[in-house]
């Protein structure tokens, strides 16, 4: 529990909330992450697919 | 090539060289030189990042290679996201803090200046190696299919890129890169667009893909794992993930791109941008090459697409040429009734019949290409190479052939303006400023920086020259340039994420890892090369974790430390 004042690098941080910059570039860095499951997943099923031959 | 196509390449090259020269105009300072006064936005960067990375080998063998192959080399990309994502966490803001000019003196700052000096020779033999390459490779394809002789292609791209990379420095190079990025871009599209359009009446672009998946071209993932082969999904995302982190996160010629930004988000999100945009790319690029694959089943490729071995096989070997040729026809003959057959019943007999003329007619290229490269020097011949060009130069509209062209010449000279503009950056700062005149002034600095680059120009120039007498010679430098990667991703790895690793260590397990790797490809030659890159940086960590523990002794000041100033 906080009992003192806050400070101002607290009050910052709390101001920040949700979108402080280590959160964000984590879901910026999933996204990417996801971007590629999801090609290779679709490169793998393409080639179920169609990458029938020889 | 006409003369339409001649003023459009013309037109293309003056015009990216002209408007990177007129980016870079008055900037005179090194830290300009260097870093582009740490103003680049990410969009820039990312295309240079690219750019850099996509050599006219590259543009025109990946397309050849769609056809030859299929789409299975696109896994060799699939690391390059992930280590992006850890380039983008760890190494970009380390970088940024520190301050450094080229990844090497980070090294300094977190060990000593022998590590520095160790992994910047490792840079300057390995890239001076890749630049006489990325410059003689291009130059044989172009002469042959240009019909001119080498030097004065070798000549002509050493002079167009030594001007604007001796004046304007990164800044310039940067700026070309984007718009040479977007030229080769151009290229690819249009060559799509007309493999699309070249396939015969009845024959739609699903058709096409149906007949390449017949062949066996759409088998873009593998999922079984075999140490040997090059492109599974296993090789692509490991072997490629630690080939993408040496490559992205070690070598100058990509850091020094990321460290032109004007902050540390517009580098993050420089990196992310290829992330995101490579495998679709490869994937894009590599269809074309499919689609060439299904145009060439209605329409008659050449026996061989090398056109001056083809001419010189025909007047010596006109007997055993005509018998291959006859049945090279016959085999094509066999091919184009088989897919027609597929297409109409699209039955699993059908496809098999449509694979099996294929087969036939793989092997009788084969009997052509052992043919001619009886009389090469051994590995020097390669007939894929020249599959691309010889459809965009036989198939493609007069003006679009020039486009093309200059996109081959724009991914050569983007490729070799980055290498030599770090090549020079390190040779300066890492050596000429560190060891011969550390206290040289802004104008020497600048001077040096000026001849430095124009050496490694005149030096990749006559490698280029005399490459070609080299033969087998080729095959041994393009074996050397990629048995270094994995340990300077080791020493890298040592100076951001372990903290208790003395210099001594850090210099003793790089040396370890380079002798790990060297001997893993010496005792097993079949070892695909993408497993030496985890295999050389694995080594070079455990072997300076041990040295520094068994010395015992004290681990070095952190990263960004009192240990020297910055140059």
């Amino acid at each position: 529990m906080q009992s003192g004042p806050i400070s101002d690098g607290q009050l910052a941080r709390q101001a920040q909330g949700p979108a402080n910059p280590r959160r964000r570039w984590g879901v910026i860095y999933f996204a990417v992450l996801a971007h590629l499951f999801l090609w290779v997943v679709t490169l793998w099923v393409l080639s179920r697919m169609l990458g029938t031959g020889s | 090539m006409s003369l339409v196509d001649w003023l459009v390449l013309g037109a293309s090259l003056a015009g990216i060289v002209g408007y990177s020269l007129l980016q870079s105009r008055g900037q005179w300072s090194v830290h300009a030189y260097v870093a582009a006064g740490k103003q680049m936005r990410w969009w820039v960067i990312g295309l240079s990042i690219m750019a850099t990375q996509a050599s006219a080998i590259t543009f025109i063998g990946t397309t050849s290679q769609g056809f030859a192959d299929g789409l299975r080399f696109v896994q060799f990309y699939f690391g390059l996201p992930v280590a992006m994502v850890l380039i983008s966490a760890f190494a970009a803001p380390a970088f940024h803090r520190s301050g450094v000019r080229t990844a090497y003196e980070y090294l300094e700052r977190r060990f000593d200046a022998r590590t520095r000096t160790l992994a910047s020779w490792v840079f300057l033999v390995q890239r001076g190696l890749g630049v006489g390459l990325a410059l003689y490779a291009p130059a044989v394809v172009l002469s042959v299919i240009l019909q001119v002789p080498e030097w004065p292609t070798i000549l002509g791209m050493v002079l167009l890129v030594s001007a604007y990379t001796v004046m304007g420095g990164i800044r310039a190079v940067m700026w070309a890169d984007a718009l040479q990025m977007a030229v080769m871009l151009a290229g690819i599209v249009t060559a799509f667009c007309c493999a699309v359009l070249g396939l015969p009446e009845g024959v739609s672009f699903r058709d096409g893909i149906f007949l390449a998946g017949a062949a066996g071209k759409m088998n873009a993932v593998e999922t079984g794992f075999d140490w040997s082969s090059r492109y599974t999904l296993w090789s692509g995302l490991i072997g490629g993930t630690f080939l993408s982190l040496a490559y992205f996160g070690t070598d100058q010629s990509q850091v020094q791109r990321y460290l032109t930004a004007r902050s540390l988000n517009h580098s993050r999100v420089s990196l992310l941008f290829n992330a995101v945009v490579k495998i679709p790319l490869q994937f894009f690029i590599l269809l074309t090459g499919v689609l060439v694959f299904s145009f060439y089943v209605f329409e008659p490729p050449p026996l061989l697409f090398h056109p001056a071995e083809r001419a010189r096989l025909e007047s010596t070997e006109p007997g055993a040429m005509a018998q291959l040729e006859a049945r090279f026809s016959e085999a094509l003959t066999e091919r184009r009734h088989a897919a027609g057959r597929l297409l109409d019943s699209r039955g699993s007999a059908e496809a098999e019949a449509f694979g099996a003329s294929g087969r036939r007619l793989e092997e009788v290229r084969a009997e052509a290409v052992a043919l001619a490269e009886r009389d090469s020097a051994p590995g020097s011949y390669s007939d894929t190479n020249y599959i691309f060009l010889t459809f965009v130069l036989s198939h493609l509209p007069h003006g679009l052939i020039g486009l093309i062209i200059a996109g081959v010449f724009a991914a050569a000279m983007s490729t070799i303006s980055s290498e030599l503009n770090s090549l020079a950056t390190s040779t300066v700062v890492d050596h000429y400023l560190r060891y011969m005149r550390p206290q040289a002034g802004e104008r020497g600095t600048r001077r040096a920086l000026h001849w430095s680059t124009l050496a490694w120009a005149g030096y990749a120039a006559a490698f280029a020259m005399f490459a070609g007498r080299l033969g087998s010679l080729i095959e041994a430098v393009n074996f050397v340039g990629s048995l270094f990667y994995g340990p300077m991703l080791g020493v890298f790895v040592l100076a951001f994420a372990v903290r208790r690793v003395s210099a001594e260590g850090a210099f003793w397990g790089t040396a370890l890892g380079l002798a790990a790797v060297w001997g893993a490809k010496l005792l097993a030659p079949s070892l695909a090369f993408l497993w030496l890159n985890p295999l050389g940086c694995i080594a070079t960590v455990i072997a300076a974790v041990a040295i520094s523990a068994g010395r015992g002794s004290a681990p070095p000041a952190p990263a960004g430390g009192p240990r020297m100033e910055p140059r």
